[in-house]
C-alpha cells in the first residue's frame, strides 16, 4: 500500500497539474444513451491521476437529482429515450446538458434508423458540445472547466 | 436427432470450437472453428421456423439462439425456457426467475447506474445482504449494427465492426478483416499478421490495466484504482503515440494495414512498454500482498471449469478452452520474432466476441498470475451472484433443462461449494502450455 501511495504522489508531482484558480464545482451525471463505451472509458480516465478533475470540484454523482450537468453519450436509442428523459426531468434547475462525443452530436451515427429515438438536441436542449470519437480526457477537462469558469453560462458559439 | 444437430455434434467431436450462431430469416448457421482456425459452417433452413436447439451440446450458443428467436421469430425446440434477450417489450415474468420465500425481495437497478457504466437493468433477488439470484436485461443500446452493415463493402463494414465496442475495436476489426480475407481466399503475410498481433496486444494491455483498476474500484480500494487508472492512461497515450488514436481506431484494414511505424516510434514503444511492465508489476505486487485488498475479494475470481463451460465463458470471450487454442495455431496470427513486442508468450485471440455485459467483456489468455487472476475475477463477477446463493430459487428443480449464459438469468445455480471453490482453477483461463 505504501508503494502505491508513493507512486501516486510521484505521479502527481510529475504530471504537475496546475491548482484550480477558483472555488466553483460541478456535479456531473452521465447517461449512456447508446454509445460504444469509448466515451465512458475516456470519461473514467478524466478522473485518473493525469487529469484529476476532482481537484476542480468536478464529481460524478449517483443521481440526476444531485447533478448540475447531464453528460449524454451515444446516439439516443429508442430504449434509452425514456430513461434519459426521466433523468433530465429529475434534475434541479439550473441544469445543463452536454452532448458528449460525436454520436451524441449526431455525427457519423451507425445503425438502423428505426433503433434511434432521434437527435439528442431534438429531445432535450443541449447546452455544450464535446466533440470527438471519443473525446479525449483533455477535451473533456477543457469543456467542463470552461463551463465552470463561465459560472455555468453557455457561450454563444456553443448554442448554435 | 436432426441432421443439423448431428452435424454440430460431429464437428464438436472432431475438436471444433463453437464460434457463433447466426440467423437470417428462416435460416440458421452455426459457425465452428477447427483447431487450425478454419471455419466450419453448419446450416439449416426451416420454413416454419422450428429448429432444434443446440444449447445442450454447446451452452455458449445460448445468447445467439435467444437473439435469433427475438429478431427472426425462430423457435428453438429443446431450449427451455427460451427467454427474451434483445426483445424488451415483454413483461417482467418472461425474463426473470421467480424467487419466493421469507423476506425475499427484488432490488431493481438501472438502466442508468450510479457510476460511469454502460446502461443495463439488473434485478437482484435478495434477502438482506445476501443475493439469491440476479436477472439481467441488457441491449438497451441496441443499434441494429449487424443488419445495418449488411451489404457493406470492406471499408464500410469495418466501421461497424470498429464501433460495436470501443474496447474491442482491434479484436473486432481484425476478425472482420480475417472474414473478408477468407472469403476472398487470401492469407495475410507474416508481416501483416505480426502488425495485427501488435495492435491486438496493445488493446489487450490497456484493457487488462483498466480491468484491474475497475476491480479495485469495485471493492473500494481508491489507491489501487488510481494507480492502475494512471497506467491505463499511459497505455492509451502509447496507443495514440504509435497509431494516432487512443483506442487504435482506423488502424486495421481489409487486406492491408493502416499502421505505419518508423524506427523512432518503435523505440519509443519499446521503452514505454518496458516502463509499463515494470510499473504494473510493482503495483500488482502491492495488491497481491495487501491484506486489506485481499480480504475484500472472498470468492471473487473463482470459477470452476464446469461453470465456465455452462456460462459459455470459455468460448465467447478471449479465454480459450483447455484444448490447444485454434488461434495460437492459426496461420493468421504471428508473434515473437525480431519485431514482436510480446515478451511474455501470451496469446491474443482475434476472434474475440464482444458482449455488452461488462462482466463478460474481457478475459485473459495470458499465463502470468496477474493476467489469469484478473480474467477470472472479471469473468466470475456475473457468476458470483448465483454461486453464492445458499437458497436455490423454487424453480431450481428444473435447472437441469436450463442453460447458462454470461451474466444472464438462466444460469443454473451451482450448489454451494466447499473450500475447493476458493482455489482458482487456472485451466479455465489459461491456454495449454507449450
Amino acid at each position: 500500500m505504501l508503494t502505491l501511495l508513493r507512486d501516486l504522489r510521484h505521479l502527481r508531482q510529475t504530471t504537475a497539474l496546475p491548482a484550480p484558480e477558483r472555488g466553483h464545482s460541478l456535479a456531473i451525471r452521465h447517461v449512456d444513451a447508446g454509445s460504444c463505451n469509448g466515451c465512458e472509458h475516456e470519461l473514467t480516465l478524466a478522473s485518473s491521476p493525469y487529469y484529476d478533475l476532482q481537484r476542480y470540484g468536478f464529481g460524478i454523482v449517483a443521481s440526476p437529482r444531485h447533478a448540475d450537468i447531464l453528460l449524454v453519450t451515444g446516439a439516443v436509442t429508442t430504449r434509452m429515450r425514456d430513461p434519459l428523459l426521466a433523468a433530465y426531468q429529475a434534475m434541479p434547475e439550473p441544469r445543463r446538458v452536454a452532448a458528449f462525443g460525436d454520436c451524441a452530436l449526431g455525427c457519423g451515427v451507425l445503425g438502423l434508423a428505426g433503433e434511434f429515438a432521434g437527435r439528442l438536441e431534438d429531445l432535450i436542449p443541449v447546452d455544450i458540445r464535446i466533440p470527438g470519437c471519443p473525446p479525449t480526457p483533455d477535451t473533456i477537462a477543457a469543456a467542463l472547466t470552461q463551463l465552470c469558469d463561465r459560472g455555468g453560462r453557455v457561450a454563444q458559439d456553443d448554442t448554435k | 436427432m436432426s441432421a443439423y444437430r448431428e452435424e454440430v455434434a460431429q464437428a464438436l467431436a472432431d475438436g471444433c470450437r463453437f464460434a457463433s450462431l447466426h440467423a437470417s430469416d428462416q435460416t440458421v448457421r452455426a459457425v465452428l472453428m477447427a483447431r487450425d482456425g478454419r471455419p466450419r459452417l453448419v446450416e439449416v433452413t426451416a420454413p416454419d421456423r422450428h429448429i432444434a436447439s443446440i444449447v445442450d451440446l454447446v451452452p455458449a450458443a445460448n445468447w445467439d439462439e435467444r437473439e435469433a428467436a427475438d429478431v427472426y421469430g425462430i423457435r428453438f425446440g429443446g431450449h427451455e425456457p427460451l427467454r427474451p434477450l434483445v426483445d424488451h417489450d415483454l413483461d417482467l415474468g418472461s425474463w426473470t426467475v421467480p424467487v419466493r420465500g421469507n423476506d425475499a425481495y427484488q432490488v431493481a437497478v438501472g438502466p442508468i447506474h450510479a457510476g460511469v457504466i454502460e446502461s443495463g437493468h439488473f434485478r437482484f433477488h435478495v434477502v438482506g445482504d445476501r443475493i439469491l439470484h440476479l436477472d439481467v436485461r441488457l441491449f438497451y443500446k441496441h443499434r441494429g449494427l449487424e443488419r445495418a452493415a449488411e451489404g457493406a463493402n470492406p471499408d464500410g463494414g469495418l466501421a461497424y465492426a470498429q464501433r460495436a465496442c470501443a474496447a474491442c475495436a482491434v479484436s473486432n476489426t481484425v476478425a472482420y478483416a480475417h472474414a473478408w480475407e477468407d472469403a476472398l481466399g487470401s492469407t495475410p503475410t507474416d508481416e501483416l499478421a505480426r502488425g495485427r498481433t501488435i495492435r491486438l496486444e496493445l488493446e489487450r494491455l490497456w484493457s487488462h490495466l483498466n480491468d484491474i483498476a475497475a476491480i479495485c474500484a469495485g471493492v473500494g480500494l481508491a489507491a489501487g484504482n488510481n494507480r492502475f487508472a494512471g497506467l491505463t492512461e499511459r497505455a492509451r497515450r502509447l496507443n495514440a503515440a504509435l497509431t494516432g488514436h487512443r483506442f487504435l481506431f482506423h488502424t486495421v484494414a481489409v487486406g492491408g494495414s493502416n499502421l505505419h511505424l518508423d524506427a523512432d516510434k518503435i523505440a519509443f514503444g519499446r521503452a514505454e512498454l518496458d516502463a509499463l511492465r515494470d510499473e504494473s508489476r510493482s503495483a500488482w505486487r502491492e495488491l497481491l500482498f495487501n491484506a486489506s485488498f485481499q480480504a475484500r475479494l472472498p470468492d471473487v475470481g473463482v470459477i470452476s471449469s464446469e461453470d465456465a463451460r455452462l456460462l459459455g465463458a470459455s468460448q465467447t470471450t478471449r479465454a480459450q478452452p483447455v484444448r490447444a487454442s485454434p488461434t495460437t495455431a492459426s496461420r493468421r496470427s504471428r508473434r515473437g520474432g525480431p519485431q514482436g513486442t510480446s515478451r511474455h508468450d501470451s496469446s491474443s485471440a482475434p476472434s474475440s466476441c464482444c458482449r455488452p455485459s461488462r462482466s463478460s467483456k474481457r478475459s485473459s489468455t495470458g499465463r502470468s498470475p496477474l493476467q489469469s487472476r484478473t480474467a477470472a475475477t472479471t469473468n466470475a463477477r456475473s457468476v458470483s451472484a448465483t454461486s453464492r446463493a445458499h437458497v436455490a430459487p423454487p424453480s431450481a428443480s428444473s435447472s437441469g433443462t436450463r442453460h447458462g449464459s454470461n451474466g444472464s438469468a438462466c444460469a443454473p445455480a451451482p450448489t454451494p461449494t466447499g473450500p475447493s471453490s476458493r482455489t482458482p482453477q487456472p485451466e479455465t483461463c489459461c491456454p495449454t502450455s507449450h
